[in-house]
């Protein structure tokens, strides 16, 4: 039902109940009053004469007075009905502008037209929740991709930011909390399009709320959530969440990596983040002591995986007591900003420093101090409030944790292609040297440039020439889809990474590696091969070029024509 | 006790009533109806109408139809009174005066309805 309209009439009851008292009010004083007529008799105006009269007074005033002349107490109630219906009109058209602009009615009104747009998405679309630093990346980062997005945020000025982010195409935002069913239900959490939903709230309750809905309506739709605290993680992945990101978690895997096995997280690197880093940047091994400051959830996940890479580990800690450290832990009870507690801590035996408060300032200070007082000291720095990103970055730190960048960036890779995070999962059990030896490839592939990844599925809607080939048991090997389609030699920058094939993985195929049907094919390179790619497993011809290298008969007529002149002379 | 079911059953009921009193009377004999009572029928049965807007319940439609039924037939009762008197050169005759009575007749089959529902949406409370 049209909600709007309703509302209108219920608001409308007021004035239009005083207009009808007083037009009736005046009309039947008119009809009581007696006057008298242009020879002096007296008479009475009828209903109608009344009518008349008032209507034309209520509105012009100045027609003069009909069909006599006037008696003085006919002029007395003249005036009284005058400033009557000018105030009873007054009234009516205020209130009318009032609901114009009141604010539940424009609430209302952007609401239905949130729902319309939604209800008319033709296309597959990602619903957020949630416009703060994390959201923006997401949605430009989408918008990019030419996926729709529909977005949630009970903030009104994150709104306005949006609409000040001038994404490319329409996004439509709701300003109201997503934690409520029925706006959950108007952003299209039943909408068959509607292929996942991203919970990126600041509220772990809200997310649990917000994932919760989306598994029970639609149990197949991937749910995304970041999550800030380890009972809300639990609790996300019990029912089935598909993807549950702590960005302390992340990035604590992260920095274990970068000192464990420089080469891999490299590999991580170039994949995940569009700005990826030179191989010249691989940081040295930094296996010694390490100085953890401030024991939160950043410093207990970092803390936990040195232990179980059997680093030396030192804690600053303000407040031991509170953070339940345990006995056998080193601890220094301090800030870290100072020198003292940096020099009790054994500052000049590390090769590392975590500044991981929850304050900004403490944290700039303590890897200043700490440089100051060591060399060639590895620094890591947690960046907590998205404006000091400009600040951190000119204090040339190592590692910036950034938790909104973390949540985006593996929010894309997951968009993306899925198979990413399996192949990055699977490169696990590689040595060092296997990772730098993809690295360099990597490097010689893109160069400076941004490295894309993507994924494609041999199957008849996907990839129709390819899959006609493979059909009929002619032979492709994966070279041939990174061949340039307009000139077969010359290579494609590109590489395949990975293929599945009925769940098994082989990581690098070989070029000669021949493709099978339903195999998915995991490719990364520069972002505009994937138009060339596609170009080659759509289009018969072009694919038959690349492996044969003639360009043969193309159109159905030709075809028959060619199939003639072939038969007719047997 | 809800103060706007009252107002809105106040209404309802004078509209039917002022209706009814309206009717009473050899149906071709004007000095048995009142032209004031026409009119306040009609003013009452207008304001009747607007407080039913913006019910977005069943019953609440129904009644608002029914509403404007009354209102249609009793506007052009009063329009043909206002015709019979101030245009027509024979002035009120007994079938100007039957045709305005059986209009107004319609209109109290219409507030009767409203009167009708009215019992029944108050019986269906449960307290």
């Amino acid at each position: 039902m049209n909600y709007v309209a309703y509302l209108i009439l219920r608001r409308l009851r007021a004035p239009l109940i005083t207009l009808i008292v007083i037009y009736s009010i005046s009309v039947l004083g008119y009809v009581l009053i007696p006057g008298l007529d242009g020879d002096g008799n007296p008479y009475r105006m009828n209903f109608f004469h009344a009518f008349y009269f008032v209507s034309f007074m209520g509105s012009t005033i100045g027609f003069g007075e009909l069909p006599h002349e006037f008696t003085a107490a006919q002029r007395f109630w003249t005036l009284f009905c005058i400033y009557a219906t000018v105030v009873g009109w007054i009234y009516s058209i205020g209130a009318v502008i009032a609901i114009l602009r009141d604010h539940t009615f424009i609430n209302l009104i952007s609401r239905t037209r949130f729902r319309h747009r939604v209800l008319n998405l033709r296309e597959p679309f990602y619903l957020v929740c949630g416009y703060g630093h994390t959201g923006s990346a997401v949605v430009s980062d989408l918008c990019r991709r030419g996926i729709q997005s529909v977005v949630v945020e009970i903030d009104p000025s994150r709104i306005d930011a949006l609409e000040l982010d001038n994404h490319p195409f329409d996004v439509p935002v709701l300003c109201a909390d997503a934690g409520e069913p029925h706006v959950l239900k108007d952003s299209g959490i039943e909408h068959p399009q509607c292929i996942g939903t991203l919970c990126l709230t600041d509220d772990d309750h809200v997310n649990l709320y917000v994932a919760l809905a989306s598994k029970l309506l639609s149990p197949d739709r991937m749910v995304l959530s970041r999550v800030a605290t380890r009972d809300y993680a639990g609790n996300l992945r019990s029912f089935g969440t598909d993807h549950v990101i702590d960005p302390f978690e992340t990035f604590a895997d992260y920095l274990t990596n970068a000192v464990v096995s420089p080469y891999r997280q490299l590999v991580y690197n170039w994949l995940i983040s569009p700005e990826h880093r030179s191989i010249q940047s691989v940081i040295r091994p930094h296996k010694g002591r390490w100085i953890i400051c401030g024991f939160g959830r950043l410093g207990q996940a970092i803390r936990k995986r040195f232990e179980e890479q059997g680093l030396e580990t030192v804690i600053i800690e303000p407040d031991p007591e509170g953070r339940n450290v345990k006995e056998d832990y080193r601890v220094v009870r301090g800030l870290g900003t100072e020198a003292p507690t940096l020099m009790e801590a054994g500052i000049q035996n590390a090769v590392g420093i975590v500044a991981g408060t929850a304050d900004d300032a403490n944290n700039l200070s303590i890897v200043l101090t700490a440089r100051d007082l060591k060399k060639n000291l590895m620094t890591v720095a947690r960046q907590n409030q998205n404006p000091n990103a400009s600040v951190f970055r000119a204090a040339n730190i190592n590692m910036i944790m950034d938790p909104n960048m973390i949540i985006a960036q593996r929010i894309m890779v997951l968009i993306k292609t899925p198979l990413l995070i399996r192949f990055l999962e699977a490169i696990q059990n590689n040595d060092e040297e296997w990772c730098q030896k993809l690295v360099t490839r990597f490097d010689v592939l893109v160069k400076e440039n941004a490295l894309d990844s993507w994924s494609i599925k041999i199957n008849k809607e996907e990839t129709p020439s390819l899959y006609e080939l493979l059909r009929r048991g002619i032979p492709v090997p994966v070279s041939a889809l990174t061949a340039h389609p307009q000139k077969r030699t010359r290579q494609l920058p590109a590489m395949a990474l990975m293929v599945v094939r009925n769940g098994n993985i082989q990581l690098l195929p070989a070029d000669g590696y021949e493709l099978r049907l339903e195999d998915e094919v995991l490719f990364c390179g520069l972002s505009w091969v994937l138009a060339q790619m596609l170009w080659t497993v759509y289009n018969n011809n072009v694919l038959r070029y690349v492996l044969s290298g003639s360009e043969s008969d193309s159109g159905y007529l030709w075809r028959r024509l060619i199939r003639k002149q072939g038969h007719s002379p047997k | 006790m809800n103060t706007e079911k009252v107002v809105f059953a106040f209404f309802i009921l004078l509209a039917a009533t002022l209706n009814f009193g309206f009717f009473l009377g050899e149906i071709h004999d004007h000095t048995h109806h009142n032209v004031y009572e026409l009119f306040a029928a009609l003013v009452i049965s207008l304001i009747a109408t607007v407080m039913k807007f913006g019910d977005r319940s069943h019953l609440g439609a129904v009644l608002l139809a029914t509403s404007l039924v009354a209102d249609v037939q009793l506007i052009i009762a009063a329009f043909l009174w206002g015709y019979a008197v101030n245009v027509s050169e024979a002035g009120m005759t007994a079938e100007m005066t039957a045709s305005v009575v059986s209009m107004s007749g319609g209109a109290l089959l219409a507030n009767m309805t409203s009167v009708v529902l009215l019992v029944v949406e108050t019986i269906t409370v449960r307290r």
